[in-house]
Formats: C-alpha cells, structure tokens, sequence
C-alpha cells in the first residue's frame, strides 16, 4: 500500500464570518448613536395631534414626571433651581425651552415652572405632545 | 502533443449566506429604529405670566377658556357655557371670532393633559393667537 503524499491544498479563508462581524458592528453604532439621540425619558405626554415637529436637537428639554418631579438630562433637578440653571444655559443666548410634562401633572407645576421661565428671559414654550387621539 | 481538451469548469453558484445575512441585518436595523424613534409634536402658546401676556396690549378682550377638574370630570367653561368634551369645546369654539384670540386657564387640580387639549382645540378650529396663562398665585 502507498501512501503518496499530495500537495497541500491551499484553502482560501473563508470571509463570511468577518463580514457577518463588520455589519454586526456597523448595526451596534449606528444603532447606539439613534439611542444616545433619543435618549428621553419615557413620559406620558398629552394625547394630543400638536402643531409642529418638535426641534429636537437644540435647546433645554425639561421633563416633569407624574409626581412633578423636574429631570433634566436624567437629573432631578429643584424647579426652583431653574433660573440658576437657565442663567448658566444663557451665556451663549436663551436657549429655546421644549416642556414635556406628564399629561396627569397638577397645572400648578406647570404655571410654576413656566414663571420661573418667563422671569428668566424665556420667551416661550415648547410644549410635548404625543399624536395619538385627545386625553 | 496533447491536443485533449480542458473540461469546461462547472458553474460556480455563488453562496448566498452572506447576502441574507446583510438583508436580515438590514432588516433588524430598521426595525430597531423605527421602534425607537417616538414621534412628538408640540404646541406653542404664548405665555403670559403676571398680566403680561402676548395680547395684553389689544384692544379686544380675549376669548377665555377655563378649565378645571370636578369630580374627576374635566370640564371647559367658556363664558356661560361648559363642555365636558373636546368635541363639543370645538364645536363652540367654531362660532367665535378668531381675532380677539383665545386665552386658556386651567385651574389649579387640574392635570396639564385637559390644558392642553384646550390648547389643541384651538389650534383645530384656526385660532392663530392662543395665550396660556400662568397669572396664578405666584410661587
């Protein structure tokens, strides 16, 4: 019995996987960076159609919880603190203010949070709905 | 001399294994987003806080819409009348002139989703000039 020895076979490596891997990555950031963009807390906002698209890549986005809690950036925050606040937001001019209150927040939270703006310099407010039906 | 000829190469079928990866990876990409990205509008009110509101200098007295919460029923007074509906706020709202603009207050134990269905109501039947007022007790 003979037991030549072949030639080696020369195997190209075979690139599926790593191409499985890049579009797995791209997929990972692009996802990651819609996230960091719309990284809002979760709010129930008045049911309501609205009037405009929200800006959402420029301002302050205040953001009242059921209890009335004032979060900024994920933060809670003393709606009392909110001229402080704005002063240190303003150097570079008023920044527009976009309000998302809960839909079942007292109004006193809201009339107050909107005075401590308006004596501020905050010339108006954007105020958050959710299309979807009246609430 | 070797005149054989070669065998034509089989057809190489391409592998199909990566292009459905891509498609499916496509695919869950775009779910992913379309799930994430909430679409939500905004209303613009004036703001008046202190009698000074957007309308304080016009010389026509503004249409006022009050709305509070009884019994946990909400409730839209304008002038006379109540309406205990968005429906029938907009049905009202429709005979009134549109130039002298429309004031919301809310009152206090009210929850801000009522205000702004008040806001949106407005905004639904043409009222351009449309005025939240904040003029409460001071905090």
């Amino acid at each position: 019995m003979r037991l030549g020895r072949g030639h080696p076979v020369q195997r190209t490596p075979d690139l599926t996987p790593m191409v499985d891997v890049i579009f797995l990555l791209i997929v990972f950031f692009l996802a990651a960076a819609r996230l960091e963009q719309d990284r809002r807390e979760p709010v129930d906002l008045p049911m309501q159609a609205g009037e405009t698209e929200q800006n959402r890549r420029e301002g302050l986005v205040l953001t009242l919880l059921a209890d009335g809690t004032l979060r900024i950036a994920g933060v809670s925050r003393d709606i009392e603190a909110l001229p402080a606040l704005l002063a240190e937001a303003s150097r570079d001019g008023m920044p527009s203010v976009t309000l998302r209150a809960n839909r079942e927040v007292d109004v006193v939270v809201i009339d107050r949070v909107i005075r401590l703006l308006a004596r501020s310099g905050v010339p108006g407010v954007e105020m958050a709905v959710s299309p979807g039906g009246d609430s | 001399m070797n005149f054989s000829r070669r065998r034509p190469d089989p057809v190489a079928s391409p592998s199909l294994s990566s292009l459905i990866d891509v498609v499916f990876l496509l695919l869950a990409y775009f779910v992913l987003t379309a799930a994430f990205a909430l679409p939500e509008r905004s209303l613009t009110p004036a703001i008046s806080v202190d009698g000074q509101g957007a309308d304080a200098s016009a010389e026509v007295e503004p249409q006022v819409v009050q709305v509070r919460a009884q019994s946990g029923q909400v409730v839209y007074q304008l002038g006379a009348q109540s309406h205990s509906t968005l429906d029938a706020l907009r049905a009202a709202l429709r005979k009134l002139p549109q130039d002298p603009g429309l004031v919301i207050k809310a009152e206090p134990g009210t929850p801000f989703g009522a205000g702004a269905g008040a806001i949106q109501a407005g905004r639904d039947v043409g009222f351009q000039d449309i005025t939240w007022s904040a003029d409460g007790e001071p905090s």
